[in-house]
C-alpha cells in the first residue's frame, strides 16, 4: 500500500472536499420543493400493480427490471468470490478450532432454526403489503446458513458442488426465466399474465431469497477465515 | 410492440446462469451455441433496426415516466453490433487460451459466467434509456470487469482490481448523485422525458458536473487514469482485451449519449473545452508513459490511455457541429477493436514467454511470426495509417479543426501521432532482427488463437472501406440530429 | 425551508468525509469503509430529497435506495474478499502466523 500522505496533500484534500460539499449543499437549497409528479402517478397507480405496498410495486412492477439486474449483481459477487476467495488448504481453521460438539450449539440451533425459519417466511409472506419481501426473507436464510456453517453443521467443499451451483443461481434465473416466458402469452417482458400474477411473483421472490441467502452462505465461507472441507 | 429488444438482454443472461449452473461440465459445444444465440439475437435486432428504424419498448408494459423503456436507434445498435463481434470472437479466443496452459479449474468455470453477463451489461447499457437503469448497468460493468481482472491470481492483479474497484464505484456514486439531482428537479428518470424539460438552472449544472466527472473517471481519462495501466495490464490476456476495448467505452457511450439529449441546452463550452484539454493531455502523457513501459502488456494500456484522450478532444469539435459525434464513434469502434487485437496478441506472446517484457523479444521464436505480424496490422490503426479507422477518425478531426480554426489542437495530434509511431514499433522492429537459432519449441499457440486476432486486427484496418455504409447504420433515428 | 434539507446537508457531509477517507487515509480497510460512507451519503441525500414535501416518502426514491443499497452491499462483499485474499497473500503472511 501506499506511504503516508503528505501534510499538503491532506490539507488540498479536505479544502476540496470543504468546497465541493458547500458547492452541493448551495445546488440541493436551491431544488424545488414539490413533490415530483411520478411520485405522485406511482402512489395512485399501485392498485393497478396488485399490491398494496407502493415500494413492493415500484420494485417488482414498475422497475421490476431493475430489481433482475440487481439479482444479477449479487450472483456476480458470489462467482467473483468463489474464483478470487481463498482455496480450502491455504489455511487453518481458525475460528473453529475444534471439532467435537458443545453443549450449546447443538440445542440452541435446534431452538434458532425453526424461528429463524418462520421470520424469512413471514418476511416472503409480509412483502405485498409492508416491509418484508425477497431480499429481507434471503438475508434471514443467509444468516441461518452461517449459523450452521459456524456450527460446521454445514459444508461446502472447494469446488462448490452443484448443488450448490443451482442454489446460487436459481433465484436470478427463475426471475429471467418467467419473465422472458410472460412474452409468450402476448404480455411485455415482465408483465406477468394477469390469470397467475401473485402466484408467479411469489415464486420468483421464495427463489430469489434462497439464492440470497446461497450467496450470503458462499461469500461468508470464502471470506472468513474458515475452512470448509467435505463431510468426512 | 417488439420483443427482439428484450433478446441481445436476456439471452446472454440466460446462457450466463446456465453456464454457470454446468460447472466443470463446461465445454466448446456450449459455448458456441451460447455464443452464437447471443450474437444472433443482436443480428435479429439489427435486422429489425433496419426494416423499422428506432423502437421503443416498455418493460412490463408500464412506458416512460413510471416504468422503464428501452430504446435502439442508429448510435446503441452500432455499439452492441461491434461489441457482439468481439466478444464473440474473444469467446473463441479464450476457449484455446485456457487450454494452452495449466490454468486451475475453478478460473474458467468463473470465466464464462462473468463474460456473458458482461455481454448482458453492455447490451442493457446500450438499450437502456432510463437514467437510473444506466447506474445498475455501469455497476453490473463493474462488478463483472473487477472479478475478471483478480482471476489472474497474482498478488498485483489482486490489488490492481481492488485499485480499479474501489475507484469505478466512486465513479458511479457520482453518477448516482447526479441521477438524484435530474430526478428531484424534473421528476422523471426517462433520458427523452428529461431532455424536453430539462432547464439551465443550478440543478441541471449541477447533475451535468456529477455525471461527467463520475463518467470520466470510469472511462479512465487523464487525472483518472491511474487505475486502468495496473488493471488492464495485469489481468489474463482475454480480459484485457474485454477491459480496453469494450468496458471503458460504456461510460463513454453515456457521456455521448447525454450530451446529445439531457445536456444538449444546457452544456456550456467551457466544460467542452475542459474535456478536450484533458484529452490533449491524456494524448501526449499516455503515449509518452507508453514509451518509457519495458513490458509490452503496460504499453498497450497506456496506448489506450492515450486513444482515450482522442476520444474526450472530439467535445470541444461537436460543441458547434454535432455530426462531429458520428467520427468520434468510428474512432471509438476502431479502437475497441484494434485494441482487443493488441491485448489478444500480447496473450499469445505470454503464451510462449512467462514475462511480456519488451526487451526479451529479441529474436522471437517461428511460432511468433503471424503474432507479430497481427500486432502490427492493429497498430496500423492506432497509429492512424489510411485505410484504417484510425486513420478516417484522425484525418476528419484535422480537417474539422482546420476549417473551424481551431488550429491549435492540430500539433497535440501530430505529437500524439508520432509518439504512437514510437511505441508501435518499439515492438514490431523486433519482426525484423535477425532470428536466433533458437530451440524447437512446441507451438503453444493454436490457430483459432492467431485467427481472432487477425481477425479482430483486419476489421479494424479495414474500417475506412466501410466508414460510410456505418455512418448510414449511425444516422438511423438520427442521434445527432438532422 | 424544512426538516428534510437537514438530511440533505447531513448526507453531503458523509459523501465528503466517506470520499476524504479513500483519497487519503492509508490502508484498504479505511478506504472500504470510506466507499462505503459515500454510500451511505449517497442514499440518505436520495432519501432526504424523497422526503422534501409531501407527507409519505416517495416510493420511487425508496426503491432507488433500495436497489442502491443492496448493489453497495454487493461491492463491500467482494472488496472484503478481495482484501482477504491480499492479505493472506501478503508475502511473508505464513511466516507471521506460524
Amino acid at each position: 500500500m501506499k506511504n503516508e500522505v503528505s501534510w499538503r496533500t491532506k490539507i488540498l484534500v479536505r479544502l476540496m472536499m470543504l468546497c465541493m460539499a458547500i458547492t452541493l449543499a448551495g445546488i440541493a437549497l436551491s431544488a424545488p420543493s414539490e413533490s415530483s409528479y411520478i411520485s405522485q402517478a406511482a402512489t395512485y397507480r399501485v392498485k393497478e400493480a396488485g399490491v398494496e405496498s407502493p415500494v413492493t410495486a415500484v420494485l417488482i412492477h414498475f422497475r421490476g427490471y431493475d430489481t433482475m439486474l440487481e439479482v444479477t449483481v449479487m450472483l456476480l459477487v458470489a462467482i467473483g468470490a468463489m474464483a478470487v476467495g481463498k482455496n480450502q488448504d491455504e489455511s487453518q481453521p481458525a475460528l473453529l478450532a475444534q471439532k467435537e460438539e458443545t453443549l450449546l450449539t447443538n440445542p440452541m440451533i435446534r431452538l434458532l432454526l425453526p424461528i429463524m425459519l418462520m421470520v424469512s417466511i413471514y418476511y416472503l409472506w409480509a412483502g405485498a403489503k409492508k416491509a418484508g419481501g425477497a431480499f429481507q426473507a434471503g438475508t434471514v436464510l443467509g444468516s441461518m446458513g452461517i449459523m450452521l456453517l459456524l456450527a460446521q453443521k454445514l459444508h461446502s467443499s472447494n469446488r462448490e458442488s452443484a448443488l450448490w451451483r443451482i442454489l446460487l443461481v436459481v433465484g436470478p434465473f427463475t426471475f429471467v426465466t418467467l419473465s422472458f416466458v410472460s412474452i409468450f402469452f402476448g404480455n411485455a417482458f415482465l408483465d406477468f399474465p394477469q390469470f397467475m400474477n401473485s402466484q408467479l411473483i411469489f415464486c420468483i421472490e421464495a427463489m430469489v431469497s434462497i439464492s440470497t441467502g446461497a450467496i450470503f452462505c458462499v461469500v461468508f465461507a470464502r471470506c472468513s477465515n474458515l475452512s470448509f472441507s467435505e463431510k468426512q | 410492440m417488439n420483443h427482439c429488444l428484450v433478446f441481445p438482454v436476456v439471452i446472454p443472461l440466460l446462457s450466463a446462469f446456465i453456464l454457470f449452473a454446468l460447472g466443470a461440465k463446461i465445454n466448446l459445444f456450449f459455448l458456441l451455441f451460447f455464443s452464437l444465440s447471443s450474437l444472433s439475437s443482436t443480428l435479429l435486432l439489427l435486422k429489425n433496426t433496419l426494416t423499422f428504424g428506432t423502437m421503443k419498448y416498455h418493460i412490463a408494459g408500464w412506458g416512460a415516466p413510471l416504468g422503464i423503456d428501452l430504446y435502439s436507434d442508429g448510435l446503441s445498435i452500432v455499439w452492441m453490433l461491434s461489441s457482439s463481434i468481439i466478444l464473440f470472437l474473444i469467446v473463441l479466443y479464450s476457449h484455446s487460451y485456457w487450454k494452452s496452459k495449466e490454468h486451475p479449474v475453478k478460473i474458467k468455470q468463473a470465466f464464462y459466467p462473468l463474460l456473458f453477463i458482461l455481454w448482458s451489461g453492455m447490451n442493457a447499457l446500450f438499450l437502456s434509456s432510463d437514467i437510473f437503469n444506466l447506474y445498475v448497468t455501469l455497476e453490473v460493468l463493474t462488478l463483472t470487469a473487477v472479478p475478471m481482472v483478480a482471476l489472474s491470481d497474482k498478488r498485483g492483479a489482486l490489488l490492481a482490481s481492488l485499485r480499479y474497484l474501489i475507484v469505478a464505484v466512486c465513479g458511479s456514486l457520482f453518477y448516482l448523485l447526479g441521477v438524484a439531482f435530474l430526478y428531484i428537479g424534473w421528476g422523471t428518470l426517462d433520458i427523452s422525458l428529461l431532455a424536453q424539460s430539462i432547464k439551465p438552472c443550478p440543478l441541471s449544472w449541477g447533475a451535468l458536473g456529477l455525471m461527467t466527472v463520475g463518467l470520466m473517471t470510469k472511462a479512465a481519462l487523464f487525472p483518472f487514469y491511474f487505475w486502468l495501466p495496473p488493471a488492464h495490464s495485469q489481468a489474463p490476456s482475454p480480459v484485457s482485451a474485454i477491459l480496453s476495448g469494450l468496458v471503458i467505452k460504456g461510460p463513454y457511450y453515456i457521456l455521448i449519449r447525454f450530451w446529445n439529449t439531457i445536456f444538449l441546452d444546457i452544456q456550456n463550452p467551457l466544460i467542452s473545452y475542459c474535456l478536450g484539454l484533458l484529452g490533449a493531455i491524456a494524448i501526449l502523457w499516455g503515449a509518452f508513459q507508453a514509451l518509457r513501459q519495458d513490458r509490452l502488456k503496460m504499453l498497450i494500456a497506456y496506448s489506450t490511455v492515450t486513444q482515450i484522450g482522442y476520444l474526450f478532444l472530439f467535445f470541444p469539435l461537436a460543441s458547434g457541429n454535432r455530426s462531429v459525434w458520428e467520427i468520434a464513434i468510428v474512432f471509438a469502434l476502431a479502437h475497441a477493436f484494434s485494441k482487443s487485437a493488441l491485448f489478444l496478441v500480447a496473450g499469445n506472446i505470454l503464451c510462449v514467454y512467462e514475462k511480456d517484457t519488451i526487451a526479451h523479444l529479441e529474436g522471437f521464436p517461428p511460432c511468433l511470426n503471424l503474432s507479430f505480424f497481427i500486432f502490427g496490422l492493429a497498430g496500423l490503426s492506432i497509429m492512424g495509417i489510411p485505410p484504417s479507422g484510425g486513420f478516417v477518425g484522425k484525418w476528419n478531426i484535422i480537417t474539422i479543426l482546420c476549417k473551424t480554426g481551431q488550429i491549435w489542437w492540430i500539433p497535440i495530434i501530430v505529437t500524439g501521432t508520432l509518439l504512437s509511431y514510437a511505441y508501435i514499433l518499439r515492438v514490431v522492429r523486433y519482426s525484423f532482427s535477425p532470428k536466433q537459432s533458437q530451440e524447437d519449441r512446441k507451438n503453444p499457440i493454436s490457430f483459432s488463437m492467431n485467427l481472432v486476432a487477425l481477425l479482430l486486427a483486419a476489421i479494424s484496418f479495414s474500417m475506412g472501406f466501410f466508414f460510410l455504409p456505418l455512418l448510414d447504420l449511425l444516422s438511423i433515428g438520427s442521434p445527432f440530429g438532422q | 425551508m424544512n426538516q428534510s434539507i437537514l438530511y440533505v446537508i447531513a448526507g453531503i457531509v458523509v459523501v465528503c468525509i466517506g470520499l476524504e477517507g479513500i483519497l487519503i487515509r492509508p490502508g484498504w480497510m479505511k478506504k472500504i469503509l470510506g466507499l462505503n460512507l459515500f454510500g451511505t451519503g449517497v442514499f440518505l441525500i436520495l432519501i432526504a430529497f424523497g422526503k422534501r414535501a409531501g407527507k409519505e416518502c416517495d416510493p420511487i426514491m425508496q426503491s432507488l435506495v433500495l436497489t442502491g443499497i443492496v448493489i453497495s452491499v454487493s461491492v463491500t462483499a467482494f472488496s472484503l474478499t478481495l482484501l482477504q485474499k491480499i492479505t493472506t497473500s501478503e508475502p511473508g503472511a505464513k511466516e507471521k502466523k506460524t
